[in-house]
């Protein structure tokens, strides 16, 4: 039994590593010319006065790269590329890295579009789906599954909003999907599952209210900084849907905790008192409410640190950064937030209660 | 709004909380001050790959020790939250170098406010900044996964003080492996949250499939999810030999 499950692994990361392998040199199935760098040579061209008075370099790097695939395949070419010390808005290339060039496949442009990058999203999701294999097994299959299902709802309900149809409707039919889909894959149809999307369920509707009533009082945020606004008109709609979906994942996470926890309480100890659940109940959430806030602080915090030093360095304050620039994000954090504590109660009476009534009936009847 | 916001979250979190609810928001206030320092220092051009190490520490000791205490859980989450940071920092590196997603991505450079009104003559490296940003926004998930986990098996064992190592690892793996599943879903949703706006701009913008699946707007999120996913997997293990360690 145990060498059958040693020759799956070998198997999963063998199929792991032909799969990377194959990203890498997939180059013939591409539309765009790519192309391989052989050699760089580079020289300083000039140095300028940056920001905080200090001295920004620039470079122009000569790279010379072998095409990869189309009707030029094998040729050399030479392109050429500037970067700055910092690499804000340039990047330096380095001698292997393949790169998208621009033009067609016949006639390969002479500037690099970026680099290619499919083949580092393919080791890292493969690597994700080969750990999730290895250590948590069977249940790893149905976490991918779950990915998989959830990323698809997104899609429909992504093209549904692109017809046309109202993004709020897509949204709370997705959501509740979501936590069906989610919950029914990581847990099997069980107690637990029921506990925690019904908590689930309660939680969202009670952050969105939340979010509605805070909006009637104060008035609706100003959208027009939100990035990549582009050109769509409904920003409010959107925003809303943004924080339903962002949140959602979290306070998953918090009712299924405390469900499982509560759950596998219950399995070690079968004569556990009412009240000793919820107190342990209370006590793991205790434990995880302050963590599980602050991932999602550094979750979306973090991705704003570059704008805030680019900004920063133009004489822009951080307080007029977090009062004029950020605000939006600020709220959809707090409202997340809000809606992991609000999991707490919610999830460990629901657990409890659904938990511990059905097990005290089959301890009579046994 | 904010203000009003921010209230609600403080009164609830003391409300449900008590005294550990205040704990947890002066955590949260701490963190916050550690992030705002990193800014100002990282924009002042502070080396950032120290800064990763100290703010990293700083935040790790502030979620654990002061939040929840000196005892054994926190103490096994310190060891294995340090054991995969060091651990996962060098591939972290590597392919945010090689797919060189640092800097502005490719839509950002085109909005008209970096193109005309801000010097991009930094002197900071973009690279250690980016390395920043993916440590950072991975630590808080292995924070999180690796205290379930310990504090898990912790509460198991104080309801069974009988229960021998290998039980208490079958049971710590049964925890993680339910919290694992929505730890993943946490990092996808919060990703997929935040690109509708992205997903529409890009619809207006016409890219093929291949610019879309090479881009650095992908890659960087998705990046920064992958890897907090791969990273929260190692520390199930990690944390459950380390508490384990701890307690026996």
């Amino acid at each position: 039994m145990k060498s059958c499950i040693f020759h799956k692994k070998y198997l999963l990361a063998g199929i792991y590593i032909i799969f990377v392998l194959f990203t890498c040199c997939n180059s013939r199935f591409y539309h765009t010319p790519l192309a391989k760098i052989c050699s760089v040579t580079e020289k300083q061209t000039l140095s300028r006065e940056g920001t905080r008075g200090s001295k920004e370099y620039y470079y122009t790097q000569n790279i010379t790269a072998r095409i990869l695939n189309g009707p030029h395949k094998g040729e050399k070419i030479t392109v050429s590329n500037e970067y700055t010390s910092s690499q804000v808005q340039t990047k330096k290339y380095h001698k292997g890295d393949t790169v998208l060039l621009s033009g067609s496949k016949e006639s390969p442009g002479k500037t690099i579009r970026s680099v290619k990058r499919d083949g580092y999203l393919a080791l890292l999701a493969g690597g994700l789906f080969f750990l999730l294999i290895c250590i948590t097994g069977k249940q790893g299959f149905y976490t991918i599954i779950s990915l998989i299902l959830n990323t698809v709802i997104f899609a429909y309900g992504f093209q549904a909003f692109t017809e046309g149809k109202n993004i709020l409707n897509i949204c709370n039919v997705i959501a509740v999907l979501f936590s069906l889909t989610t919950l029914i894959c990581l847990n099997g149809i069980h107690r637990k599952t029921f506990s925690s999307v019904l908590s689930t369920l309660c939680v969202l509707f009670l952050i969105m209210a939340l979010f509605e009533f805070s909006i009637y009082m104060y008035g609706d945020l100003d959208y027009s900084n939100l990035e990549y606004l582009g050109s769509t008109g409904n920003s409010a709609d959107i925003f809303w849907a943004d924080i339903m979906l962002t949140g959602l994942g979290a306070i998953m996470d918090v009712t299924v905790t405390i469900s499982a926890a509560v759950g596998e309480i219950v399995r070690k100890n079968p004569s556990v008192s009412l009240k000793r659940l919820i107190h342990s109940g209370r006590e793991i959430g205790y434990d995880i409410m302050g963590t599980m806030i602050n991932v999602l602080l550094f979750v979306l915090a973090s991705g704003m640190i570059p704008m805030f030093i680019l900004k920063m360095n133009n004489d822009i304050s951080f307080i007029t950064i977090v009062r004029y620039h950020i605000p939006y994000d600020i709220c959809r954090f707090l409202i997340e937030s809000i809606g992991i504590v609000l999991a707490i109660p919610v999830s460990v009476f629901i657990a409890s209660a659904i938990m511990k009534i059905p097990s005290r009936k089959r301890g009579v009847r046994e | 709004m904010i203000i009003f916001l921010t209230l609600i979250l403080i009164f609830l979190v003391i409300l449900i909380g008590g005294e550990r609810g205040a704990m947890s928001i002066m955590t949260l206030a701490g963190n916050i001050v550690i992030l705002f320092f990193s800014i100002m220092l990282m924009s002042a051009g502070f080396p950032v790959l120290l800064l990763i190490l100290v703010a990293g520490a700083g935040v790790c000791y502030i979620s654990l020790f002061y939040q929840n205490g000196n005892n054994p859980k926190t103490r096994a989450a310190f060891l294995a939250t340090l054991l995969v940071m060091l651990l996962l920092f060098i591939p972290i590196y590597i392919i945010t170098w090689r797919s060189g997603s640092y800097g502005l991505n490719e839509l950002q450079i085109s909005e008209d406010d970096f193109m005309y009104y801000y010097s991009t003559d930094l002197h900071i490296n973009m690279l250690h900044v980016g390395i920043f940003v993916t440590v950072f926004s991975t630590l808080g998930a292995v924070i999180d996964t690796a205290l379930s986990v310990t504090s898990s098996v912790y509460e198991v064992w104080t309801h069974k003080n009988s229960l021998t190592a290998k039980e208490l690892t079958a049971s710590g793996y049964q925890v993680g492996k339910e919290i694992i599943g929505t730890t993943v879903n946490t990092l996808l949703f919060a990703y997929l949250g935040g690109t509708i706006l992205l997903f529409s701009y890009i619809q207006t913008q016409q890219y093929t499939l291949e610019i879309i699946l090479n881009s650095q707007f992908l890659f960087q999120d998705v990046a920064v999810m992958l890897s907090g996913a791969v990273a929260c997997l190692i520390t199930v293990p990690v944390s459950i030999r380390c508490i384990i360690r701890q307690i026996s």
